[in-house]
């Protein structure tokens, strides 16, 4: 049940994050001059997933793959602490069953309910990992998107002044004034 | 020069990922306590003159058998009850085997009745086994009857 409800979440996530990435193409109307270049912007995405989008003005796209990234390392950080614990309560019970044969007084019933035991915790375990791998596949696969959106679909700043030039809107920037830092509205007629 | 280091980078990361992230606990199995085997025809019968309850089984296959478990409790279901076990201590393996159980060891002397339910595992002495007690056979009960009518 667990198991299901993580990966039906992180197959939701992946969808959200993915979703993003369309839907920033909407995020044309709120446009404001890129400030960095497509490089600082791959090295921003190469370091967690997003920022290089959301530096370049895609606001929406960055969020997404952001979030997208810190949900699935949560819930793999979170299901791989706990399949470690488990898994040293796990081995200390497999060892103690393992040697009963060599423990005088111990009885079969006592092996069999241990044996239960071990097959519920064993159980647990599969799901744990499954549920970690899982998350560290979409953690992954987001970071690897937000790469490949990073390097080939993201415009350069040239690129992406031309695009904004539209005479129907005012473009903001920050500009620098007299050694003054100041923000700059222009519009085109 | 950047995006060449990345491309090759991230398969590397995924797959040191997928490694790192293993399966490394295996099933266990009950193999190796299958190969014990419990008593059968086990038959408690109350001696009202000695006060004592004869015990005797028969066990099939003794290999590996070294001493047998005779458990006595007062529930029908026999974990639920008050449980003692002892060691029967056989100095002969030939069957059928018996166990001579001194009633007043669990009924109170002022007890006149009380049913008894008797059963009996295989304690396994060998190479694998260092004294495991095997499966339990069949329950069977005895009345303790003292009244004299």
């Amino acid at each position: 049940m667990l198991k299901c409800v993580t990966i039906t979440g992180l197959s939701i996530l992946l969808l959200i994050t993915t979703a993003g990435g369309v839907l920033a193409q909407d995020e044309e109307s709120f446009i404001r001059e890129s400030t960095i270049s497509k490089r600082d912007a791959i090295v921003l995405s190469t370091l967690f997933p997003g920022l290089g989008q959301m530096t370049q003005g895609s606001k929406v796209k960055g969020i997404s793959f952001f979030i997208g990234e810190a949900a699935s390392l949560i819930i793999f950080i979170n299901a791989h602490e706990n399949y470690n614990t488990k898994q040293k309560t796990y081995d200390r019970d497999l060892g103690i069953f393992n040697n009963m044969k060599n423990v005088p007084g111990k009885t079969s019933s006592e092996a069999e309910r241990l044996y239960k035991d071990l097959k519920s915790q064993n159980d647990d375990l599969d799901n744990l990992h499954s549920i970690r791998n899982t998350a560290i596949i979409v953690a992954a696969g987001v970071y690897a998107y937000n790469l490949v959106d990073a390097i080939f679909f993201s415009s350069s700043v040239e690129k992406s002044g031309r695009a904004e030039l539209d005479s129907k809107k005012i473009h903001v920037s920050s500009a620098m004034i007299d050694r003054n830092p100041g923000i700059m509205l222009s519009k085109r007629f | 020069m950047v995006k060449k280091i990345i491309i090759f980078l991230t398969p590397i990361l995924i797959i040191a990922i997928a490694i790192g992230c293993s399966k490394d606990h295996s099933a266990p199995t009950f193999s190796t306590y299958k190969a014990t085997s419990s008593p059968d025809s086990v038959v408690a019968t109350y001696d009202k003159t000695k006060d004592v309850v004869d015990v005797t089984w028969d066990m099939s296959d003794t290999s590996g058998v070294g001493d047998y478990f005779v458990s006595v409790s007062d529930s029908n279901v026999f974990d639920l009850g008050k449980v003692r076990g002892f060691y029967a201590n056989l100095t002969e393996f030939a069957p059928p085997h018996k166990f001579v159980y001194n009633a007043a060891t669990y009924v109170a002397g002022d007890v006149d009745s009380m049913i008894l339910y008797f059963t009996v595992s295989a304690v396994y002495k060998n190479e694998t086994f260092k004294g495991f007690i095997g499966p339990r056979a069949k329950v069977d009960s005895a009345l303790v009857y003292r009244k004299t009518d």
